[in-house]
């Protein structure tokens, strides 16, 4: 049963019906026509046979004649007949040569008789003649005839010789033509039988092509039930297209399209193809090409069902004569791409193209303007102080206020611009055909869209954004560069202030690719120990008494050489490097400090100044961190100060607070607290009197001034009696010669600092020159003949040099 | 053979081949066709026939009335059975002298069975009246080589 279940096509089974009716025609033709050549080969036989026999008649009449002849004198060789006669007989009856009859016949070869009626009477032919011969011997030896014995059961009752000659010839005559006939008649019923075994052959053979035809049919009809069973059971779908009609669809189309076949047959499908789709599936209808297409099809309810077809150009193919479809309904796999195309291009969170799909849109642009040199730009926004919310106020807050700042930007921007969302609070914007006038205009346009406050979780929050732009302005361009100085352009809004925007100009990548590179370095540096601090002394401008050094942290770079604070202190900022760098120069400070206390070097007043970021006291965790500093290396709180920018207390929000709380901390365990750099920021006095400040330092850029400048020696003027009506210790910073000490000190600073007293020295150097004033000195911290420090410090100052 | 009636044939060696594809015929068509009748001599009064001769068996006797003949061609040549009433055997001769004259004792035939193949039976059913009958071959020469017997009708 499980063979007959096994189909099998019809190139292996179907011609096995086909070769068998040729075997079979070529066995019964091949019988035929050997049964036909040996009938007419036996037929020309028994010709040769019913001659030979018909002949001994004559020879019997002449033999009769002959002895008639030489009984009446004349002459005539009877013997001679009757010889031939006899030949002739045993010729018949057993093969061989029949004699030729002089004048009449020739040597006749015949084959011996086979039948045994042919048989009998040959040999009764063959007595007759015996007995006529004899007969006739008696008659010329004037014998007895009626003594001569019959052979052949005759009984002749005439007694006249001639008369029993006459009888005995006719008896030879009619025997032999008896004979012939027999033969004629086998031969005839031969024929006969050859005829109806031809015929019964050739019925043969037609009836078993009948059924070996009905097999076949019957195969070629099961094979074909079965290929429509495949076809029309397959969920494929069939179509065939004919002089671009349809002329054939699988029940899976109609299956599909909810259609049936009436509608679908003749230009019916073509009409229910997508009108988008015509332009490609009408040449595959109409010519068989391409061969692999795929398109969509309207279904009864108007739904697009997309397929994907292999086309057949079956034109010359007798049995179809047209065009085959074989087509799949792959409207859930392109939904499934769809779907996942739109995750895989579109931020989760605001729904806006995210970073892959920015980048092909960018991409494709910028191939459009390579060939049309159309300018365009792109917008890197990033929103201020977005960490704070998400730190305060948690992600879900963070992810609401991204969700609403996304939608405002989305009523400003026009359709044909693409806003992506990169991550975070980074937006990014491509206009094309946007020039630097139009992007700028659309730059305040956003910040103005999220002006307004944005309620997230229960409260009003002010938002603001730092917006790059860089503006492309036509022809080949990088996509990366791009994004990356919008990146700058962005970077440099936010160092301009925030809540701005900053149009991309190529020294800020310069500026950007240095400070990429000194990170990475500054990182390495911190690992392997590069970075050592130095100390800058500050002296008592009333006793010229050491009274404190600032720590200074200096990078002895294996690349770069000496790199310059400057270089590498905003690097650090911009980082965050600052946090291990600040805690790195604290240790360090305070186990100098504490040494040089041990060893007698300095004072009880003397204050190791250590400098802290605005980022380091908005990290949060730097009170705590002086605390255990102070306590490990057993260093009195009043003999470390912090200096603090003015931007880092007077910061708004939540990292100012954060920042004040942690100053208080610190100022309530005993450490002093200067304002550094006091003049350059924006701190207004009521400031300065809610916050914990000891000592201010006045910048440098008025000291150096105070010498020459009116403005600067006023404005120094009234930040040290500011000072003083606080209450605040001043410190002036960078003084460079004699003459600016002198008028700082006329304007009533206490504390002096400079290079004009001495540079930053490695720890080593300045102990030595402590020890050594310490030794002129006798004991005790206090400073006392601070001008041998003072000459010494110059001194080595003018060494450094 | 006005009188006779020529009940059957055996079937003879050269139907045979004609028979047997007719057979064949008829077993692969499917079709069926009657059988061919055949008979034994039976009863009746047996005739041989022979190369050249007509053996009553010593039947030379019969009664009148209806006389069924079993006819047997035992010879090697065909023969024929013709039954004439005769008062003496010799019956006149054509004039080859090979044959019996038919058409001078036409009115005397009874009947006859003719061309009896070699090995053939039949059988002729004859009615006749009391007198002598004369049975010959009139084949060429057979009557003269010795092919008639007498027979009487009582």
């Amino acid at each position: 049963m499980s063979s007959r279940r096994t189909f099998k096509p019809l190139q292996a089974r179907g011609r096995r019906p086909i070769y068998a009716i040729v075997i079979v025609f070529a066995l019964f033709s091949a019988l035929s026509v050997g049964l036909s050549i040996r009938e007419t080969s036996r037929s020309r036989n028994q010709g040769a046979v019913v001659e030979v026999a018909a002949r001994q008649r004559t020879l019997a009449e002449r033999y009769v004649n002959d002895v008639l002849l030489v009984q009446d004198g004349r002459t005539a060789d009877p013997s001679t007949t009757a010889d031939l006669l006899a030949r002739s007989g045993d010729a018949l009856l057993n093969g061989g040569i029949a004699p030729e009859v002089a004048g009449d016949d020739d040597e006749i070869k015949v084959p011996a008789a086979t039948d045994a009626g042919v048989r009998a009477q040959l040999e009764q032919a063959r007595r007759l003649v015996t007995d006529l011969t004899a007969t006739g011997q008696a008659m010329l030896a004037d014998q007895s005839v009626a003594d001569v014995p019959m052979t052949a059961h005759e009984t002749i009752a005439a007694t006249d010789p001639v008369m029993r000659l006459r009888v005995l010839e006719t008896l030879v005559s009619n025997v032999s033509l008896n004979s012939a006939r027999t033969i004629a008649t086998r031969a005839d019923d031969n024929i006969a039988s050859l005829i109806t075994v031809q015929v019964v052959l050739g019925a043969l053979g037609f009836i078993a092509a009948l059924v070996l035809v009905g097999a076949m049919l019957a195969a070629a009809r099961r094979q074909t039930a079965h290929f429509r069973s495949l076809v029309t059971s397959s969920t494929d779908l069939v179509v065939v297209f004919g002089s671009g009609a349809c002329v054939y669809t699988s029940e899976s189309v109609s299956a599909m399209l909810g259609r049936p076949d009436s509608e679908m047959l003749g230009d019916g499908l073509a009409s229910f193809i997508h009108a988008d789709d015509q332009p490609l599936v009408r040449p595959a209808i109409d010519h068989g090409e391409p061969r692999e297409i795929a398109f969509r099809m309207l279904d009864r309810f108007g739904e697009e069902r997309w397929l994907e077809a292999h086309v057949t150009d079956l034109r010359r193919d007798r049995q179809v004569r047209g065009i085959v479809f074989n087509a799949r309904d792959i409207t859930e796999r392109v939904r499934l791409e769809e779907q996942l195309t739109q995750q895989a291009f579109n931020d989760g969170l605001t729904g806006l193209a995210n970073r892959a799909l920015f980048r092909d849109r960018l991409d494709r642009a910028l191939a459009r303007s390579t060939r049309s040199r159309d300018v365009l730009t792109v917008m890197m926004v990033d929103l201020d102080g977005f960490k704070q919310v998400n730190d305060t106020l948690g992600h879900d807050a963070g992810d609401g206020l991204l969700r609403d700042v996304a939608s405002r930007f989305a009523t400003v921007i026009r359709t044909t611009d693409t806003l992506a969302r990169f991550g975070g609070d980074e937006f990014v914007l491509l206009l094309e055909g946007s020039d630097e006038a139009h992007a700028s205009s659309l730059a305040d346009r956003l910040l103005d869209a999220i002006s307004d406050p944005f309620s997230v979780a229960g409260r009003q929050l002010s938002v603001s954004a730092s917006i790059g732009i860089v503006v492309h302005q036509g022809g080949p361009g990088d996509a990366d560069e791009l994004l990356r100085h919008a990146d700058v352009a962005m970077y440099a809004a936010k160092e301009a202030g925030r809540g701005r925007y900053q149009v991309f100009q190529f020294h800020m990548a310069r500026e950007l690719g240095e400070l990429l590179g000194l990170e990475h370095e500054l990182r390495t540096a911190l690992r392997k120990g590069e970075l050592t601090v130095h100390y800058q002394p500050e002296f008592d401008i009333a006793s010229g008494a050491v009274v404190g050094v600032e720590a200074l942290a200096r990078w002895e770079s294996r690349t770069r050489g000496s790199v310059a604070p400057a270089r590498f202190i905003p690097v650090a900022e911009a980082t965050g490097l600052i946090l291990p760098l600040g805690e790195f120069v604290l240790r360090e400070a305070c186990e100098q400090a504490a040494k040089w206390c041990s060893d007698g070097l300095v004072s009880d007043g003397f204050v190791t100044w250590v400098n802290v970021s605005a980022k380091q006291l908005g990290a949060g965790g730097m009170a705590e961190l002086v605390r255990q500093v102070l306590d490990r290396c057993g260093l009195p709180a009043r003999s470390l100060g912090l200096e603090v920018t003015e931007t880092a207390i007077v910061a708004e929000g939540t990292a100012g607070e954060l920042a004040r709380a942690e100053l208080e901390d610190i100022h309530d365990q005993g450490v002093h607290i200067a304002i550094d750099d006091f003049g350059t920021g924006f701190s207004s006095l009521a400031q300065l009197r809610r916050f914990p400040v000891d000592v201010i330092k006045i910048d440098g850029s008025f000291v150096q001034g105070v010498e020459h400048d009116r403005k600067a020696a006023a404005i120094t003027a009234n930040i040290v009696n500011l000072a003083q009506l606080l209450g605040l210790r001043t410190i002036a910073e960078g003084i460079e010669s004699q003459g600016q000490l002198a008028s700082i000190q006329q304007l009533g600073c206490d504390v002096a600092q400079g290079f004009h007293f001495a540079h930053p020295v490695p720890a080593d150097a300045l102990t030595a020159r402590l020890a050594e004033s310490a030794g002129q000195r006798g004991s005790g911290c206090l400073v006392e003949d601070d001008q041998e420090l003072h000459l010494a410090v110059v001194a080595d100052r003018s060494g450094a040099a | 053979m006005s009188e006779a009636t020529l009940v059957t044939y055996l079937p003879s060696r050269r139907r045979r081949p004609l028979v047997a594809a007719l057979i064949a015929m008829i077993v692969v068509s499917g079709c069926s066709a009657p059988a061919h009748e055949s008979s034994t001599s039976g009863d009746g009064l047996p005739v041989i026939v022979h190369d050249f001769g007509i053996d009553l068996s010593g039947h030379s006797r019969v009664a009148a009335g209806d006389v069924r003949f079993a006819v047997q061609n035992q010879g090697p040549e065909m023969h024929e059975l013709i039954v004439v009433r005769s008062d003496t055997t010799q019956l006149p001769l054509r004039s080859d002298g090979m044959t019996v004259d038919e058409d001078r004792i036409e009115s005397s035939i009874a009947g006859s069975f003719e061309d009896a193949q070699p090995g053939e039976h039949g059988t002729l059913q004859l009615h006749l009246e009391p007198g002598h009958y004369v049975l010959f071959c009139n084949m060429a020469g057979h009557y003269q080589a010795g092919m008639h017997a007498d027979l009487d009708v009582q």
